[in-house]
């Protein structure tokens, strides 16, 4: 718990001594909790504030602002992050429990990426298990700075296929997922970029025709990293 | 062959590494695929002594 964290919200009655101590608990602005269990046991206790419509509040565990809307703590701004690292090996790049109730889309970013291969390849996780059923669909386009084609999509694979990228080189990518933890179909959108001999850039969009709840990715690539860092955010519902 | 689970680098399982094969040979089929399509597409322009510039000009693409 940082200095900065409240245990509880006064709320102070007509005589009350405001001592030094009392004070302090009011002089921290938005107050800041460990998590959303402490936030919760700070509000209508004795003592406490009754929570009420407008009431912001700092989470120290997914550096997150919230706000309360009346009837729950919404997050304060439009993205939210959820996680992010960074990788100097391996083949691969999985994130669990990224996805939740909390946020019904998602912006996932791989930047920096440098490899030794060419493959770029997305799926998505469930519980620390890849899905690699034959239920992903995916469409795109490709764009350099003398030729462009619109690719046939590719329907009923086991996975979503972002850029086929020269080895060695830079490049990034990015995608928003809509509702993968929900119980439906998951779809959305890519791109990728990579630095070449020129500039390279692949779009397109992804579904997963099933109904499956999914609380993670996969990132594959095609050989092994010298390098990537990823971000993923929750988008505000 | 190694993989990075949420921040954790770690050799990969027997399952992870079959899925491993399994997804990149999937990726080259279709790499391999686009590419037959581009090839097929450029001995058409070839056929009709187009450039691919006046192909999209005609066909949009």
């Amino acid at each position: 718990m940082g200095a900065n964290a409240s245990t509880a919200v006064p709320v102070y009655v007509s005589g009350q001594v405001l001592d030094a101590a009392r004070l302090n608990l009011t002089n921290n602005g938005i107050p800041v909790f460990s998590g959303t269990a402490t936030r919760d046991a700070a509000f209508g206790g004795s003592g406490e504030k009754t929570l009420a419509e407008g009431q912001f509040a700092y989470l120290e565990d997914t550096n997150s602002l919230q706000y309360y809307s009346g009837t729950s703590f919404v997050a304060a701004s439009g993205s939210n992050l959820i996680t992010s690292g960074s990788v100097t090996s391996g083949t691969t790049v999985s994130l669990d429990s990224i996805f939740s109730a909390t946020y019904d889309n998602y912006y996932v970013i791989f930047s920096n990426i440098v490899q030794a291969g060419s493959t770029n390849v997305v799926q998505f996780r469930t519980g620390g298990v890849t899905n690699t059923t034959s239920n992903y669909s995916f469409a795109r386009s490709y764009l350099d700075v003398s030729a462009m084609a619109f690719e046939a999509g590719s329907g009923g694979t086991t996975s979503i296929g972002l850029g086929s990228t020269t080895a060695n080189v830079m490049n990034t990518w990015e995608m928003v997922i809509s509702r993968p933890f929900a119980t439906g179909e998951t779809s959305g959108w890519f791109r990728q970029a990579a630095e070449n001999t020129s500039i390279v850039s692949w779009f397109g969009f992804h579904l997963f025709k099933a109904t499956t709840s999914f609380d993670g990715l996969i990132y594959t690539a095609g050989s092994t990293f010298t390098s990537a860092s990823y971000a993923i955010y929750g988008l505000a519902n | 062959m190694k993989t990075t689970n949420n921040g954790v680098l770690r050799e990969m399982t027997a399952q992870e590494i079959t899925e491993y094969d399994a997804t990149i040979a999937e990726a080259q089929k279709q790499t391999d695929a686009q590419t037959a399509r581009q090839v097929a597409r450029q001995a058409v322009l070839d056929k009709l002594g187009l450039t691919a510039d006046e192909a999209a000009a005609l066909f949009g693409n």
